[in-house]
């Protein structure tokens, strides 16, 4: 039966009124998944706090100076067992990959002065198996046992199967380890440095390492064909992290996370809040925070980035002389005005 | 009783390690009457915390030192009535009847074992590792062992990575295959743990992702057209899965129906192997240039690679690697590590000497002191590969 709009102007079939519905539903369902957000829950804080630290050195006072830096922020970790997460990727000789040990050390100690209830170190390395060697030839070994620190290996954890709380990658869940996803705080340790997959690799990027090789492989090869940007977004959505304390006092430009060369700093980076942490830390390598994918969407859900939202305390934060240098395909990153 | 009070004049302090040094050195001093403990309290005690300022238990009965009794009683018995001048009792003989014994008591009631000592997931790469070991000198419960792994087996074939873990399988079939290969009762599922591995491939193996990794692509260099096996399906080929599977591969028996292109699918997967060596021989994870910069090898990953490799010894890629190794050793402080150098005892005969036995079984003869405070106790993981290699 026909059906008339303004007379016998317009007129449409059932059929037609059907067909056109289903080509709108249809239109509706594809463009719908780009227009919703893909996270589930907007956990910004109202505002962030940030403190950059002067370091020259590694030294046996970077406990006092980390203890100074933490004095800062408003942190309560009585009672709470706090997880800190280095970046410890694998050793080659010469080259600064990882997170410096006595860092982690100072704030393993700092930490207990805070009244935590217990401080362990955990790390899933990404490229090599043998967690003991990493540990071994990096100087982990000696300065974990000495202070008494226990170290969990995250690739061979006892694993939970978690729902991801956001959709970047479309993958509905991940097997993670029960030892971060009980942990009260949880402290992402980062190496400043430039990553030849994603332009940088900080402290949300750091989070790769919770993934379990034993589970997925190594390196965690799931990441990089699921989108690794995108795979950032949703292991920070699932697992907080608490607070970032990131080792920029020797830092890796070019071909990193393995093969840059060093860049002495001479900065700690220390945030209540991931986004705002990475967002200072590119600020400081000479980037553009809002070209770098993870950092400018977790923006929009994890964490501030814009300098209004964000309390900086410690040393004022400026781009640096020369600029990072980067493998071609992120060089787009660098900021305007930085001398490269 | 009078083994446990012959022990008294072997043993020289309290730990395990010292234990070891004193057998090495000849070194027999008495130990305090304290120690005649019942053997029925051998074991009692497995997991605690090492992190802890003061031991979970008094000390002097803990079962670390009860666990050397009963490594001595092994020597003892052997050689009944001439301990004390017995020349034979070497460390590699205590340290394979320790790992033994250590694995009987990390051995969970599933019949699995965790990859870590404060775990109690079991998972199915040290319940491997851990069956071949018991299975090469009878010992604990290899019959529990086996029938885990038989039940964990996923309906395709394949195994999971742990028990409950997502069905699809994982990269630790091989290792089952493997560790089940002298069960009768389980020929057919090792059949279809065949077929699985036959049937999965890197995705590179996909004409679409071959044609992106020629074109596109680029920054790792390797040939797509050689593809071995995935850590898990629909990811792309990586030394380690691809070197087990080879090894899990070449035990198809000759005569099995639907497994004839099992040869040409073996042949692939050493060429990939060949194709992801690291320019200066050795490997790594499977990058062996990345951006135009030689990514470092590890010894791991190329012991186990060359194990895969044992029938292409003239290749010059494996003597580069064996070269790689060689160089390496002096540096491993670690039981993985040396576990897979020792482990090509075959490949590499005339040159390794027992020396790299003892670096291998040094760093496990910490186990209750050093390793236990780091949250993994003579874990089963390395415990178990040091236990079939050194024996």
């Amino acid at each position: 039966m026909p059906v008339s709009f303004r007379g016998d102007r317009v007129s449409i079939t059932r059929r037609d009124f059907l067909v056109g519905s289903a080509a709108l539903a249809a239109g509706t369902a594809v463009t719908t998944p780009f227009l919703l957000p893909k996270y589930h829950a907007d956990r910004r804080p109202k505002r962030s706090r940030v403190a950059v630290l002067d370091v020259e050195q590694y030294s046996q006072h970077l406990d006092q100076i980390l203890a100074a830096g933490l004095r800062l922020f408003t942190i309560d970790v009585r009672d709470k067992t706090v997880v800190l997460k280095p970046n410890l990727v694998d050793y080659v000789p010469g080259n600064t990959i990882n997170t410096h040990p006595l860092l982690v050390l100072a704030a393993t100690e700092s930490f207990r002065r805070l009244g935590a209830k217990s401080v362990l170190v955990a790390e899933g390395p990404g490229h090599q198996r043998d967690t003991r060697l990493v540990l071994s030839q990096s100087g982990y070994e000696q300065c974990l046992k000495d202070e008494k620190i226990r170290f969990v290996d995250l690739n061979r954890d006892e694993l939970i199967r978690t729902p991801l709380r956001a959709g970047y990658t479309g993958m509905k869940a991940l097997w993670l380890p029960r030892t971060v996803l009980e942990a009260d705080f949880l402290v992402s340790m980062p190496k400043i440095k430039t990553y030849h997959w994603s332009g940088v690799t900080l402290s949300m990027k750091n989070m790769f390492g919770l993934v379990p090789g034993e589970r997925y492989g190594w390196p965690k090869n799931i990441l990089h064909w699921k989108g690794i940007q995108g795979s950032i977004l949703d292991l920070c959505a699932t697992v907080p992290i608490r607070f970032v304390i990131a080792d920029g006092i020797v830092a890796m430009e070019g071909n990193g996370p393995l093969n840059g060369t060093a860049r002495p700093l001479g900065k700690i980076v220390l945030a209540d809040d991931p986004v705002a942490a990475d967002a200072t830390c590119a600020r400081l390598m000479g980037f553009e925070t809002g070209r770098i994918t993870h950092i400018c969407e977790g923006s929009r859900f994890l964490g501030n980035t814009s300098p209004v939202l964000i309390d900086q305390v410690g040393e004022t934060v400026n781009a640096p002389a020369t600029a990072f240098q980067l493998v071609p395909e992120f060089r787009y990153l660098h900021a305007k005005g930085v001398w490269l | 009783m009078q083994l446990l009070h012959q022990i008294f004049f072997t043993n020289h302090t309290l730990t395990g390690r010292n234990c070891r040094f004193a057998l090495d050195t000849g070194i027999r001093q008495p130990l305090p009457v304290i120690y005649s403990r019942p053997v029925a309290n051998i074991f009692h005690q497995s997991h605690f915390d090492w992190t802890q300022d003061s031991l979970p238990f008094e000390p002097h009965y803990g079962w670390s030192y009860l666990r050397q009794i009963s490594v001595v009683v092994w020597c003892f018995d052997s050689h009944d009535g001439s301990h004390y001048k017995v020349p034979t009792v070497t460390t590699e003989t205590i340290g394979l009847s320790t790992l033994l014994a250590e694995l009987s008591l990390r051995q969970l009631p599933c019949g699995g074992w965790a990859a870590l000592a404060s775990s109690s997931q079991p998972a199915i790469e040290p319940t491997c590792y851990s069956a071949l070991a018991l299975g090469s000198v009878p010992a604990g419960d290899i019959a529990r062992a086996q029938d885990f792994l038989l039940h964990t087996q996923n309906p395709n074939g394949s195994w999971p990575v742990f028990p409950g873990d997502d069905q699809e399988g994982g990269w630790v079939t091989s290792l089952a295959v493997l560790a089940l290969r002298e069960v009768v009762s389980a020929i057919p599922g090792r059949m279809r743990g065949f077929h699985w591995l036959l049937n999965c491939a890197g995705k590179e193996s996909n004409w679409f992702w071959k044609w992106k990794f020629r074109t596109a692509d680029r920054h790792v260099r390797f040939d797509p057209d050689k593809y071995g096996w995935p850590w898990f399906p629909d990811t792309v080929s990586w030394v380690v899965p691809t070197a087990f599977s080879i090894l899990a591969l070449n035990q198809i028996p000759c005569s099995c129906d639907r497994v004839e292109n099992a040869s040409a699918r073996i042949d692939c997967g050493i060429q990939m192997l060949f194709d992801r060596a690291c320019p200066g021989g050795g490997w790594n994870a499977g990058n062996g240039v990345v951006y135009e910069t030689v990514v470092a090898p590890h010894p791991d990953d190329t012991a186990i690679a060359l194990l895969a490799l044992r029938d292409r010894t003239k290749e010059p890629i494996v003597q580069g690697s064996v070269d790689y190794l060689e160089r390496a050793a002096p540096t491993l402080t670690t039981p993985w590590s040396l576990a897979g150098r020792v482990s090509l005892w075959p490949h590499t005969a005339g040159r390794l000497s027992r020396f790299a036995a003892r670096l291998l079984l040094f760093p496990i003869s910490k186990a209750p002191t050093t390793q236990a405070r780091w949250h993994w106790p003579a874990s089963p993981w390395t415990t178990a590969v040091a236990c079939q290699l050194s024996g």
